[in-house]
């Protein structure tokens, strides 16, 4: 039986060519969009490269200062004086590591300059997180306390640098400043912001010290636990230390900090609702994507239901026609669904093609450097979820509504 | 095989009430051809439509081969429609997207019958009204005559025992509504198939065996 309700759809399909391309048209569209939205998503909160272990991971971003007399507020990234003083300090976390964000470090090959990025870390940065060595190894903590000059360097950087010979042991300039290469990475995406760069040093061989003193300035940190169950914990004991005990080089100015140790979701949340206090909008984020996925997909939908009823007029004859030979009500109603799931499987399935063609484009692009944009199994269910309850929001509802037509009404031209 | 009593049938609308049928009562027997005769507007659309279970009637009951159906839920109804009535309508019904294969084929969608032995019955509905040619043919590429020809083998493909035509010929000229009057009567003679034909061509009801004549929503005698 299921088979007839699948051929007499295929039928009435290819011969309502305006109607399917329509459908079609709306459907793969918005599939796209949301496709390429969530696996970019997906890309950040479920890192496939140094950061996979991002549920043992808690991250310092951001914090809020307010000045004692509540007049004045900045919220930046925190400073070495911050993460000494404070952070460092809380007992939880089994490991930390402190480094900078990336900036863009001068050197010079044959005469041309070049830039790169540049990130300034400890030596348990190459513990907390995972990177993939082909050459040499990390730096270690001696070298960092010595402040040896030193340096970590991408694969492709090394290309540029040295062509296919090997890198380690060779020296290069970094800001006028000689460095001797001890190991090669793998490249690593821009979408692990805390991870990628194309070169790292030792923070020591900086060549000023000014930053020792800063409270708001470039830095980052990340709190590690081989339990991921203690990530909540280790977010209240970071909470409660910048509410108690929080140690200011300035009272007056630096009186309060907000913030939290996040994990990448609130990370993110953060800057998409702008909420930089104790709490990271993570809860309201969540909300927000709901309701955009929601409505996102509505449009389509109404389309669909819309162009659905107006084919009801259309359709009554064969309603009539079909109740008249022994069509029941349910029998009706699965085959209007079924017209409609097909449909919609069909542009899902050039959805999924459609955005799988252009997250490869934008990966061969380099317009976001080292992204490794490959569906993932949960995008892949997830975008699946979606085509599913896309077919049946914009079936069920006309399908019901036909189904329902007295059979000699819908002979007439269904009125009512 | 089919029995009205007391058959009345009332429509509702804002402010009139139209009385279509009234005090109804008749019995089909088997293997009867019959016509029914009046003028337009006299209810015998309404009472065609009732005898293949279309439509309920406001009052009084419709048995059929004995029971009555008073109590039958959509599905019942619709399984009962699809095993015993065959329907041929006056503007054909065809379903246009569908070939003219897919189209006689579609009362046997509704039983459990293979494909092939669906298509087998099929072609050889169309075999019987001699359009066994334009199989794959989409109704829109027929003439009038050959469209209702396939909407008699629709009617007929699932081989039930009452076939109800509302105006078969009333769309066609009168050499077409000869040949499809001719189908007709080898189903009655050759298949024992009960007729039942509203018409307005009094040469045609001649041809039947017993002629009902309704006139404003009754029987006349
Ligand atoms: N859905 C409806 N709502 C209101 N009145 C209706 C409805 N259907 C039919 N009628 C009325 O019922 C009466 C009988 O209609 P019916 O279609 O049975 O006539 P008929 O004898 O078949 O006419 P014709 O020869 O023109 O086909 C008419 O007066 C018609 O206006
Ligand atoms: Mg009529």
């Amino acid at each position: 039986m299921f088979k007839n309700y699948l051929v007499t759809a295929w039928k009435v399909l290819q011969r309502r060519k305006f109607f399917t391309f329509i459908s079609l048209f709306g459907i793969t569209i918005t599939l796209t969009v949301l496709m390429i939205l969530s696996t970019v998503l997906d890309n950040f909160l479920n890192p496939s490269g140094p950061s996979k272990n991002s549920d043992h991971l808690l991250f310092v971003d951001r914090i809020k200062v307010t000045s004692k007399d509540g007049n004045s507020n900045w919220t930046s990234q925190p400073g070495f004086r911050f993460l000494k003083d404070n952070v460092l300090k809380l007992k939880m976390p089994e490991k930390f590591s402190i480094f900078t964000v990336i900036e863009e470090s001068a050197s010079y090959l044959n005469g041309d300059k070049v830039t790169n990025h540049l990130r300034l870390t400890d030596s348990t940065y190459w513990e907390v997180l995972d990177f993939n060595f082909i050459e040499g190894h990390p730096f270690n903590k001696q070298e960092l306390e010595s402040g040896k000059k030193v340096a970590v360097i991408n694969e492709t950087t090394r290309r540029n640098f040295f062509g296919d010979a090997n890198a380690v042991g060779k020296s290069i300039e970094i800001n006028s400043q000689k460095y001797q290469v001890v190991g090669v990475v793998r490249d690593v995406s821009f979408m692990e912001i805390q991870a990628y760069s194309d070169i790292w040093l030792p923070y020591t061989t900086s060549s000023s010290t000014s930053y020792r003193s800063n409270l708001i300035d470039n830095w980052n940190a990340i709190l590690y636990h081989s339990n991921s169950n203690m990530i909540k914990s280790m977010q209240a004991e970071y909470i409660a230390m910048l509410k108690n005990d929080f140690v200011t080089p300035d009272p007056e100015e630096f009186h309060k900090v907000e913030g939290g140790a996040d994990t990448l979701l609130d990370i993110f949340a953060r800057e998409f609702t702008s909420s930089y206090g104790y709490d990271s909008g993570a809860a309201s984020l969540i909300s927000i994507l709901i309701g955009l996925t929601i409505s996102f997909m509505l449009l389509p939908s109404i389309n669909l239901i819309n162009l659905n009823i107006s084919r009801i007029m259309e359709r009554s004859s064969e309603i009539g026609v079909r109740k008249a030979f022994g069509a029941s009500t349910t029998q009706l109603v699965i085959q209007f669904v079924t017209e409609n799931i097909i449909i919609t499987a069909i542009g899902g399935i050039l959805g999924l093609l459609l955005s799988g063609l252009i997250l490869f484009q934008i990966e061969q692009s380099g317009l976001v450097p080292g992204a490794d944009f490959r569906y993932s199994w949960h995008t892949f269910i997830y975008g699946s979820g979606l085509i599913f309850l896309f077919g049946l929001l914009s079936g069920a509802y006309p399908a019901f509504k036909m189904s329902k037509l007295h059979p000699v009404a819908a002979l007439k031209g269904g009125s009512n | 095989m089919l029995n009205l009593n007391n058959i009345a049938k009332t429509y509702q609308t804002e402010k009139i009430e139209t009385i279509a049928l009234k005090n109804i009562n008749l019995n089909i027997n088997r293997g009867e051809f019959i016509s029914i005769m009046g003028p337009s507007g006299c209810g015998k659309s309404t009472l065609l439509n009732i005898m293949g279970l279309l439509d309920e009637p406001s009052d009084g009951e419709v048995k059929v081969n004995g029971k009555s159906i008073t109590s039958y839920h959509d599905k019942e109804m619709a399984s009962l429609r699809n095993s015993k009535i065959g329907f041929i309508f006056q503007s054909f019904h065809l379903i246009q997207d569908l070939r003219v294969i897919d189209n006689v084929e579609l009362p046997l969608l509704y039983r459990k019958i293979s494909a092939k032995e669906r298509r087998r019955l099929a072609t050889a509905a169309l075999e019987r009204v001699g359009l066994k040619a334009r199989t794959s043919h989409f109704p829109s590429q027929l003439s009038g005559g050959q469209q209702q020809r396939v909407a008699i083998a629709r009617a007929i493909v699932g081989k039930p025992e009452l076939l109800l035509a509302d105006e078969p010929t009333g769309n066609l000229d009168s050499h077409m509504g000869n040949e499809i009057m001719q189908i007709l009567e080898s189903l009655h003679k050759d298949d024992k198939t009960t007729i039942v034909m509203v018409t307005h061509d009094d040469e045609l009801a001649k041809r039947t065996e017993r002629t009902i004549r309704v006139y404003d929503g009754q029987l006349i005698h």
